[in-house]
C-alpha cells in the first residue's frame, strides 16, 4: 500500500469532470478529500490523500497528468517556518492529527508534514505566524 | 531592570513557601533596541487579544544566602496557576476560577478540569528560556557580565499595592 498527499489544480475546462470518480473506479484508489475549492476564476483546487497499490497510484497520477491536471505534493503548500517559531507550544493542543508535537523533555516543537491535513487551525493562533498554508 | 512593571501585583494569595498562586511580579526594563535581536524580541499577534511585544530576557539571581537559594530552587510542582474560563467568566469580569493546576501538570500536556481531560499548550517558551539561561551562564563564567547595586527594592507583599478591576460603566 502506497499513500500520497497531493494538491491538484484543475484548469477551468476540467472543473465539471468527475475526475475523482475515475481515480476510484478505474484505478482502484482510495480517495480522501481533505479540502476542495473552485476559485472565482473557475480554477479548481483539490487537496487529497490517495492510497492504493504502488502501480495503481502511479497509473492514477499519470492519468491526472495526461488530463492536464497539475499535481504537486501537499508538503509544498504547508510550511513551518522554524526560524519564526519560538517553541511556545500554543499550537500543540489544537492540532487534530498530532502533526505538531512537542518533545516534553526539551520542550521543543516539531512538525510532521505527513500527518498534516491542512485544516489551518494552527494558523490564526500562532502569535509568530510560523505556519503558512497556501491553498 | 528599572522599576516594577505596570501589572506588578505582589499582594496576591501565596503558597506556604511564598510562591504566588496567580500572576504577581512584573518588571519594567530598559534597553537599546538597536542592539537587540528578533530572536528574543518579537512583535506578535494574539487572536482575540491584540498585538503584543514578546520579550525574552535572562535575569541572574545572585545566591547570597540560604533564603535566596530556597526561593530560587522552586520545582514545577510548586508553581500553581489558576484555570480561567476565557469564554464566560473573564470577559464578564468575574474572578471565579475552575481550579488550580501546577506547572508539572501543565507541562505534561494534559490537565484535568472538573473531571475532564484538557490538552494544554504554553505561550511562553521553555526552549528559549533555557537557551537564554545558558547564554547568561556562559557570560557570567567568562566574566563578561556584572551585577550593579540595586537603587531600590521592588515593591513586595508589604507594599500594599493592589489591583482595581476595570469596570465598564454603561452609558446612561
Amino acid at each position: 500500500m502506497a499513500k500520497r498527499r497531493i494538491v491538484l489544480t484543475f484548469p477551468s475546462r476540467l472543473i465539471d469532470q468527475p475526475i475523482t470518480y475515475h481515480l476510484i473506479k478505474d484505478y482502484n484508489l482510495a480517495v480522501n478529500i481533505l479540502r476542495a475549492r473552485v476559485s472565482p476564476k473557475e480554477e479548481g483546487r483539490l487537496m487529497i490523500e490517495l492510497s492504493g497499490k504502488k502501480s495503481s497510484l502511479d497509473a492514477g497520477l499519470n492519468y491526472l497528468k495526461e488530463l492536464g491536471v497539475n499535481v504537486q505534493p501537499l508538503a509544498q503548500d504547508i510550511r513551518w517556518l522554524e526560524e519564526r517559531c519560538t517553541h511556545c507550544t500554543v499550537c500543540v493542543p489544537i492540532c487534530p492529527t498530532k502533526a505538531i508535537t512537542v518533545d516534553r523533555d526539551k520542550m521543543r516543537v516539531s512538525f510532521d508534514k505527513e500527518r498534516c491535513i491542512a485544516c489551518e487551525l494552527c494558523v490564526p493562533i500562532c502569535p509568530y505566524k510560523a505556519i503558512e498554508i497556501l491553498f | 531592570m528599572v522599576w516594577n512593571g505596570t501589572q506588578h501585583n505582589p499582594a496576591v494569595p501565596r503558597t506556604e513557601k511564598g510562591i504566588p498562586r496567580t500572576t504577581a511580579g512584573t518588571l519594567a526594563l530598559i534597553g537599546d533596541l538597536k542592539q537587540m535581536s528578533p530572536k528574543w524580541l518579537r512583535g506578535t499577534s494574539i487572536t482575540g487579544y491584540g498585538v503584543n511585544l514578546t520579550v525574552g530576557i535572562g535575569v541572574p539571581i545572585p545566591i547570597l544566602n540560604e533564603e535566596i537559594l530556597e526561593h530560587a530552587a522552586i520545582r514545577d510542582e510548586e508553581i500553581y496557576a489558576p484555570v480561567v474560563d476565557y469564554s464566560r467568566a473573564y470577559p464578564n469580569g468575574h474572578s471565579e476560577i475552575l481550579g488550580e493546576v501546577n506547572y508539572a501538570q501543565l507541562k505534561s500536556g494534559v490537565i484535568t478540569v472538573q473531571g475532564k481531560q484538557v490538552p494544554t499548550g504554553s505561550l511562553s517558551s521553555y526552549a528559549k528560556a533555557r537557551e537564554i539561561a545558558e547564554i547568561l551562564k556562559d557570560w557570567i563564567k567568562k566574566g563578561k557580565f556584572f551585577l550593579t547595586e540595586p537603587v531600590q527594592p521592588l515593591p513586595s507583599v508589604e507594599s500594599g499595592i493592589t489591583f482595581k478591576w476595570l469596570r465598564e460603566r454603561p452609558i446612561a
